[in-house]
């Protein structure tokens, strides 16, 4: 008696015995097509006509490349040549051929696409013909397409996230973020622009696929009503759009100059760090007039992310590197600061022959002050002397806190002794002056060493120590007043 | 295995170079691209050997592409990769700089062209040259493990008595990559004779 599984395998072969081939294959998702050894269509499934448009009767004794006549890709012709003729089995795949047979079909949306595919070709073993198979591969091809895309932006992301992380300049990280729009969105320019100080105006910081003459325009666009597509933007904080900048109103006074440029449309973001601050515009300026996509605004939203970041943490750098060379309390330089100018400013006079002054400046009964009225009451003061003696300098001139209430006045280049004694003077006249604090009136004045470079020395211990020796020469010689150093330096 | 004189094997080397070449040829045409192939070794062994060699010269996990052949000799061929490289490989022949992590469909079908044309030429090659027939069925592209892989190359369920593997080490160069692989060519022994013939009579007709 024969067993269940031979009953049921006998069962399969019988259903399969009497199973109308023709039909499966007509019922199949895909193309399949039977040549002779003349490379001569014998049979065609229904997709086949369906995809070419063309019935049974048209096809059948037909070669595909009488069908298409120099249509076919030479692969392709070739391939089914060596199957039809020589039995060599092949795979033609879609991302060596892009296009094989100029299949189409109709989209949802009732357009014809050309249909992504790729071809099997199998010699039979068992007779001389040749099945060639079509798929389909139209959704393989998307899937893949938005793989690699999303792929792309991510690899692209961490590259600005790790030159951000290892601090490269920010302006390299500024040009990097643009370079990356650029790569995901071809035909489309991109650039920085950011609030000044103010957040009134606008400034172009990175522009890199754009003409020099676009940093010029750009350079300080008021934020305010009437402003184009980025000031826009600034004022709704969300992304704006112009789609065509050649129709809309407010960019006609800028019409003739944005064509120049070859760009057509302005998608702008605003770049908005915490506490809601905007900080500028991450500006999209593509050559034909189009919106953004929602793959393209996610872009640029995580874009504008970054540069929030890049933006902040230069910020936070800046300050660190403040803090470090300033006195918290008057914001003057400090004694790293004041050292690192003096340097410089050596060098300088020494390689232009330059004479400059070292002002040692201490305050007389500043400790009183302290004392009597209590450290806010000092702070306050030292605040106010501060701004004084600053008000006094020139731009290039220095003022450095470096102790409690001692100052060191650095005069870039003087050219007499009389000029730094003229500015002393000056100083003492300022520092002297009653500061009024509420009902408190407060009054210090001040003893100042001066000391000449090169009269005095030539390095800036010399210089420091001998401008220190006649600051406490004024204060034996009775306070507010300035004492210069010996002759030589004695 | 001493099947082959040196003479015989010496010409196999040859008409292996020659198929390799076209292959090249073929691929460079297809990416536009100046792709270079070279065989450094070739050898006949076992199917256990085979495994042997694999298991030293290759990751654990490999990447290829199968297809089976008859004609003056029967047997399947196979182009072996480590599997991680496999992708690089296949990015490089369309030209694409990022690859995913895993194997796609897309890829998938690739490397089995890349594989189905290698093999399709060193076989039609041979073929050619020594005046006789063979034909291929279409690729298949596999992923297995080595230890796998044994599975993957017999003709006949686990038994390599009736086999012969005549391996081939292949260098791949294009696009500033450049990485190795193996081809194997697993034979029926009963089709040897007919090969061993036909190398025969291909180098008495040299004399």
């Amino acid at each position: 008696m024969p067993s269940s599984s031979e009953t049921a395998s006998d069962c399969l072969a019988s259903i399969l015995d009497h199973i109308d081939c023709t039909e499966l294959l007509h019922s199949l998702d895909g193309g399949v097509l039977l040549l002779n050894r003349r490379c001569q269509i014998v049979f065609c499934n229904r997709w086949i006509s369906q995809h070419i448009g063309l019935g049974d009767d048209e096809l059948i004794g037909k070669t595909l490349a009488q069908l298409y006549p120099g249509q076919i890709a030479p692969a392709l012709q070739e391939a089914i040549e060596n199957a039809c003729l020589y039995r060599m089995g092949r795979i033609l795949s879609y991302q060596l051929h892009k296009r094989l047979l100029p299949l189409r079909q109709r989209t949802p949306s009732g357009e014809l696409r050309p249909l992504h595919q790729s071809i099997l070709i199998r010699p039979l073993s068992e007779s001389d013909l040749t099945l060639i198979q079509v798929h389909d591969i139209t959704n393989a091809v998307k899937r893949e397409q938005h793989l690699r895309a999303s792929e792309r932006v991510l690899r692209l992301e961490r590259k600005v996230l790790e030159l951000i992380a290892t601090g490269d300049s920010m302006d390299d990280v500024l040009t990097e973020i643009c370079t990356t729009i650029e790569t995901l969105l071809p035909s489309v320019h991109s650039a920085i622009l950011l609030l000044d100080e103010d957040g009134k105006s606008l400034s172009v910081r990175c522009a890199p696929s754009l003409p020099p003459a676009f940093m010029k325009r750009e350079k300080g666009l008021r934020v305010g009503p009437g402003g184009t597509t980025c000031t826009q933007s600034i004022q709704h904080r969300a992304l704006t759009i112009t789609p065509d900048i050649g129709s809309d109103e407010l960019w006609r006074p800028f019409a003739e100059e944005a064509k120049r440029m070859n760009i057509a449309a302005c998608w702008a973001q605003p770049i908005v760090a915490a506490y809601d601050e905007v900080l500028g515009v991450l500006a999209c300026y593509p050559e034909c007039p189009s919106s953004p996509s929602d793959a393209d605004k996610l872009l640029l939203q995580r874009m504008a992310n970054l540069t929030a970041i890049t933006l902040e943490r230069h910020k936070r750098i800046e300050r660190i590197r403040f803090l470090a060379m300033h006195d918290p309390l008057t914001g003057l330089p400090n004694r790293s600061l004041l050292n690192e100018l003096l340097g410089r400013n050596l060098r300088r006079a020494h390689r232009e022959g330059n004479r400059f002054a070292l002002m040692f400046i201490d305050l007389d009964g500043f400790k009183e002050i302290n004392d009597h009225h209590g450290h806010d009451a000092g702070d306050d003061l030292l605040s106010v002397l501060s701004g004084r003696m600053t008000d006094q300098l020139r731009g290039t001139d220095t003022c450095a806190r470096i102790g409690g209430d001692e100052f060191v006045i650095m005069l870039e280049t003087v050219h007499s002794p009389e000029s730094a004694q003229l500015v002393a003077e000056k100083i003492l006249t300022k520092l002297n002056s009653p500061v009024q604090r509420g009902p408190l009136c407060l009054q210090v004045s001040a003893s100042i060493g001066i000391a000449l470079y090169p009269d005095h020395g030539v390095s800036a211990d010399a210089l420091l120590t001998h401008a220190d020796d006649a600051m406490y020469k004024a204060k034996a010689e009775g306070k507010n007043c300035w004492q210069l150093a010996n002759p030589n330096g004695q | 295995m001493d099947l082959f004189s040196a003479d015989e094997h010496d010409l196999i080397v040859e008409l292996m170079n020659l198929g390799v070449g076209r292959a090249a040829h073929a691929l460079s045409q297809l990416v536009n691209d100046e792709v270079l192939l070279s065989v450094p070794r070739l050898e006949f062994i076992s199917v256990p050997e085979a495994q042997e060699a694999f298991r030293k010269d290759l990751p654990p996990f490999l990447a290829g592409v199968l297809q089976d052949f008859e004609g003056f000799i029967n047997g399947r061929a196979a182009l072996l990769f480590p599997e991680a490289r496999s992708l690089e490989l296949v990015n490089a022949m369309i030209g694409e700089e990022l690859s995913a992590d895993e194997i796609t469909e897309l890829e998938q079908e690739t490397l089995a062209e890349l594989g189905n044309i290698l093999l399709n030429h060193c076989l039609a090659t041979l073929a050619n040259q020594l005046k006789q027939q063979v034909q291929t069925d279409i690729p298949r592209a596999f992923s297995s493990s080595v230890s796998e892989l044994p599975g993957n190359l017999s003709l006949y369920d686990n038994n390599d008595d009736n086999t012969l593997v005549m391996l081939v080490q292949i260098d791949f160069s294009l696009r500033n990559s450049a990485l190795r692989g193996y081809l194997a060519f697993v034979i029926d022994l009963q089709s040897a004779d007919s090969f061993l013939h036909a190398l025969r009579e291909y180098l008495a007709e040299l004399l």
